[in-house]
């Protein structure tokens, strides 16, 4: 009889999954280690910090301002059914700050960071830095990875919080031009239906989103083999890694932030 | 100069922190209860549509916020309400649910009670509330409008046999007034003046008696539209059912467009009646109209009509009869005319009033038609057209009207009915009529003090 | 001899994936001398010298510097130990992000606690030591293959260890740029007196330099002696290997 499922090319497969997360467990455990070992390089986390933050500043600028624009637009059309135009404040408010900020700053730093970081570290790799580094007596994951993972969860909830503030600026223009909603009801509705909460469950989240794509992108970096080749590989697999598990992670801690930050207030 | 990194993340995190600070300000800042509040609980049988931080309010002036929704063991709906440790609610104050607009945001409202008795205290509970309707309520209520709306008609139709009133002496009044002066006016057309003096004598007589007779029903009647209009003024049913619930949504949406657009979101829906008779000079005939006018707000109405014509328009029919002789069939084509008298026409129109100008589209006595007005203080011209169905070569139908008022509420009206009737000459007719606005029909019932409850 | 037993390398055993790569790797280098491992490409050379300086765990087997068992230290220790190597890397390995002087003043600023001006200093001596003065501001970029590998001596020597691994210092190398590093490296050992392990498939350099030479064949060590007795083996991989790496100059 034929067999219809080929086992062991599925134990294959599964194993190879199983020990890219182990390993990749074990690399994340590494650098949580590392992070609270001395030496520490403030140097170094201020110059990735400014590589990661400061200079994310325009793209998360202009994706911002039109992402605000063009979500203000469209709820608008929407909203005008029912005669809610006065709604589309809160509306983009609430979904920037609970949503669509975290995810598209943190989107944008894999796209402009984590990418650099997976192919600057994947060199690094394939042209014996990493070695020469530990020749050095340096620990690769505390030199390269520690002020990577701590600039990105520091700077992607900044990233997400200029990204709420133009894109409310964004929806703002938009509705106040474009859809002739007055800016008082715009505002008031925007103020009275945005809570803390919300800021501060997107932020966590970008938190989290920041650990991720840099954890990952940073593996991905070390496990360069093969070249120039590997370096590209490297880079896109990073990308591609990085951005999937922004969106399955940001489910998990919409559920989680949905749970434990909706005391009173909803 | 260059900027060292620690310099650059340093003005970033300020600028960041910035606006997270005015953000935070902003959106935290619930102002009414920024001071402090205090808890307060009411229980409602149906809290539908209303959500955690929806308004409490006080004669539209907003103290707190709904902080959390419960469910009661007996099941229903406990809602906590955080209100503005400044406010105080004496103890038999009264809690409602509220929709603001036709489609806006439940909230809740607070009517004090007598200030006299000791404030409500943290934790404690209202006695009195109620609960609002949702839109399927709403819906129904529209239904029972139009059986209300029906039920009077029907009765005012019947007035033309009965008896004596108390309460409108001064529409009796006025209708004297107004016979008076179609006395002074005209001395061609006694014999037909004395035929609407005397039925306007029979009328208002009727009028009287049958108020009288039929107080208990009208009494109803007009209770329930007190109510109802009440309901509509407060605008209650929800965007949460309409939203949250994809079928009566999508049956809706139609519908509530039209009525949204007809409201325009106002609250306040002012009723009219009128009745108008016309003299017709060829028909040798009375042609009466009675009036409902529903504006939802001053410059869009809609009117509704019944109207008894004594000379319709003719029909035509197109018959197609086939006749069979030795095998052959031939189809014979016959036209009839066909004439109904006494027929009762309807109208409905939506109307919309631009500076002295009114443009009407609708139905206009049992047809598609269209109309404008124009009215300059006491002097109107209106212009109707309708009945536009060309099959037989027909000429629409049009009506051009001039009209006096005489006194708020009595005019005289004068015109040309059906100018392009082939059939027929030109209809020139004389007439007048009265119209009631709310306030009118309020103290004309003696029910004024029941409505403003 | 303890002189002669300075790194003692024990049964090295290392597979992977199933390839056999060191099979019972037996090698003993001596204390201030220049060692140097040839074979042929392939044979492990890299992967001997990478346990050598504990960036490969063995699967069998042990290496012990100056009686310390280096795959038994803990990471830390394995750390501190490491400060007594310098490693000049295949590609020299430079940091690409970083000039000359960060380069070399890397494992100062790194491990010491000198002033800025004193490691100053030391990057200026150690490049003169390499015979590139003044090239502190100039990127690795810019730098010619044998520029970056004197760089790259430059910085393994910078913390003065006791032990310098080359990994292939010659290769990719013009004959005067191979003769230079040659220099270089017999008179570092001159100079300072560092034990040197180097490895490389260039015979006449390896003849000119060496105070031992040891041949990798089939991942184990089959001839090892002064150059004079190592010419003389009689392993026919070694006459072979000898025969085609002289006549290549």
């Amino acid at each position: 009889m034929k067999k219809w499922v080929n086992w062991t090319i599925v134990w294959d497969i599964a194993q190879k999954i199983l020990i890219g997360l182990g390993k990749w467990c074990r690399f994340v455990w590494a650098t949580l280690q590392w992070t609270f070992r001395p030496p520490f390089r403030p140097k170094n986390f201020f110059k990735q910090m400014e590589f990661i933050g400061v200079q994310s500043i325009p793209i998360i600028l202009l994706t911002g301002l039109f992402t605000g624009m063009v979500f203000a637009l469209q709820t608008g059309k929407t909203f005008s059914l029912f005669k809610m135009q006065n709604l589309v404040g809160a509306t983009v408010g609430l979904a920037l700050t609970r949503e669509i900020a975290p995810v598209f700053a943190a989107l944008m730093v894999t796209a402009r960071a984590c990418s650099a970081m997976a192919a600057e570290i994947g060199t690094m790799k394939v042209t014996e830095q990493i070695d020469a580094l530990h020749t050095m007596a340096i620990d690769p994951i505390q030199y390269l990875v520690t002020p990577r993972v701590l600039g990105c969860i520091v700077m992607v909830p900044l990233l997400t919080m200029l990204f709420n503030f133009i894109g409310v600026i964004g929806a703002y223009i938009v509705g106040t031009t474009l859809l002739n909603i007055p800016s008082g009801p715009f505002l008031h509705h925007l103020y009275w239906y945005v809570d803390p909460q919300d800021v501060n469950g997107g932020l966590i989240k970008a938190a989290f989103f920041g650990f991720f794509i840099a954890a990952i992108s940073c593996y991905k970096g070390f496990a360069t083999e093969g070249g120039a080749e590997g370096v590209g590989r490297a880079t896109t697999g990073a990308v591609v890694a990085s951005s999937v598990t922004v969106l399955v992670v940001d489910y998990f801690l919409t559920t989680w932030i949905l749970e434990y930050f909706t005391d009173i207030y909803g | 100069m260059k900027l060292s990194n620690e310099v650059k993340v340093g003005l970033f995190a300020a600028a960041i922190i910035i606006i997270i600070t005015m953000v935070t300000i902003r959106v935290g800042d619930k102002s009414i209860i920024s001071g402090g509040d205090y808890d307060l609980m009411g229980i409602f049988t149906n809290a539908t549509g209303l959500y955690p931080k929806a308004a409490v309010e006080v004669a539209g002036v907003s103290i707190g916020v709904v902080k959390n929704i419960g469910l009661t063991a007996d099941g229903k709906a406990q809602v906590t309400m955080g209100v503005n440790r400044d406010v105080h609610l004496p103890q038999n104050s009264r809690c409602f649910l509220r929709t603001r607009g036709f489609l806006g945001e439940a909230f809740v409202e607070i009517i004090p009670g007598d200030s006299s008795l000791p404030p409500l205290k943290d934790g404690e509970f209202f006695t009195t509330t109620e609960s609002g309707g949702d839109i399927n309520g709403m819906v129904n209520q529209f239904n029972s409008i139009a059986d209300d709306v029906k039920e009077i008609t029907h009765t005012l139709k019947g007035w033309v046999n009965e008896k004596e009133g108390g309460a409108i002496a001064s529409t009796v009044n006025n209708l004297n007034d107004f016979v008076k002066v179609m006395r002074d006016l005209t001395t061609k057309n006694e014999q037909n003046l004395d035929r609407i003096v005397n039925n306007m004598a029979d009328l208002t007589h009727e009028i009287k008696s049958m108020v009288q007779n039929s107080k208990q029903d009208v009494e109803n009647s007009m209770d329930r539209i007190a109510s109802i209009t009440q309901k509509i003024d407060e605008g209650r049913g929800t965007i949460g059912k309409l939203v949250n619930d994809p079928e009566t949504a999508q049956k809706l949406n139609d519908a509530v467009d039209s009525l949204n657009e007809a409201l325009g979101g106002y609250k306040k829906m002012e009723l009219g009646f009128g009745f108008q008779t016309e003299y017709l000079n060829r028909s040798k005939d009375f042609k009466n109209y009675f009036n409902v006018s529903l504006s939802p707000t001053p410059d869009e109405s809609i009117l509704l009509g019944l109207v008894s014509d004594p000379s319709p328009d003719t029909k035509r029919e197109k018959r197609i009869t086939g006749v069979t002789v030795g095998g052959t069939t031939t189809t014979v084509t016959t036209e009839n005319e066909v004439l109904q008298r006494d027929s009762v026409l309807f109208s409905a129109q939506l109307a919309k009033k631009f500076y002295d100008f009114t443009i009407r589209g609708g139905i206009i006595e049992s047809k598609g038609g269209v109309g404008l007005d124009y009215l300059k203080g006491p002097v109107g011209v209106s212009f109707s057209a309708f009945d536009f169905e060309n099959k037989f070569n027909e000429k629409p139908h049009l009506k051009l009207t001039g009209s006096v008022n005489v006194t708020q509420n009595l005019y005289l009206v004068g015109g040309a009915d059906d100018p392009l009737n082939p059939a027929q000459k030109t209809d020139y007719f004389v007439g007048g009529g009265f119209r009631l606005v709310d306030d009118d029909i309020k103290s004309l019932l003696g029910l004024s003090s029941m409505v403003k409850k | 001899m303890a002189e002669n037993r300075y790194i003692d390398i024990l049964d090295l055993h290392k597979s992977f994936n199933g390839q056999k790569v060191l099979q019972g790797v037996n090698l003993q280098i001596p204390k201030g001398k220049i060692t140097v491992i040839i074979g042929p490409s392939g044979c492990g050379k890299t992967v001997l010298l990478r346990h050598v300086i504990g960036l490969m765990k063995p699967d069998r087997g042990r290496v012990t510097i100056d009686g310390v068992n280096l795959h038994a230290l803990t990471r830390l220790e394995l750390n501190k130990f490491r400060r007594h190597f310098g490693m000049l890397f295949q590609q020299a390995a430079l940091f690409d992000s970083m000039n000359v002087y960060e380069n070399v003043a890397f494992p100062l600023k790194e491990h010491t606690k000198l002033s800025e001006n004193q490691i100053q200093k030391i990057v200026a001596d150690k490049l003169i030591l390499v015979g590139l003065e003044g090239i502190q501001r100039k990127m690795p970029s810019e730098l010619s293959g044998g520029m970056k590998k004197r760089v790259g001596l430059a910085r393994a020597l910078a913390l003065e260890p006791d032990i310098i691994l080359y990994d292939e210092p010659t290769t990719g190398l013009d004959p005067i740029m191979t003769e230079a590093i040659d220099n270089l490296i017999t008179d570092m050992q001159r100079k300072l007196k560092v034990t040197s392990v180097v490895i490389s498939h260039d015979i006449p350099s390896a003849f000119r330099i060496s105070d031992q030479i040891a041949m990798v064949y089939e991942g184990k060590i089959v001839e090892v002696g002064a150059p004079e007795s190592f010419r003389k083996s009689s392993h026919p991989a070694v006459q072979e290997f000898l025969k085609k790496g002289e006549a290549r100059f």
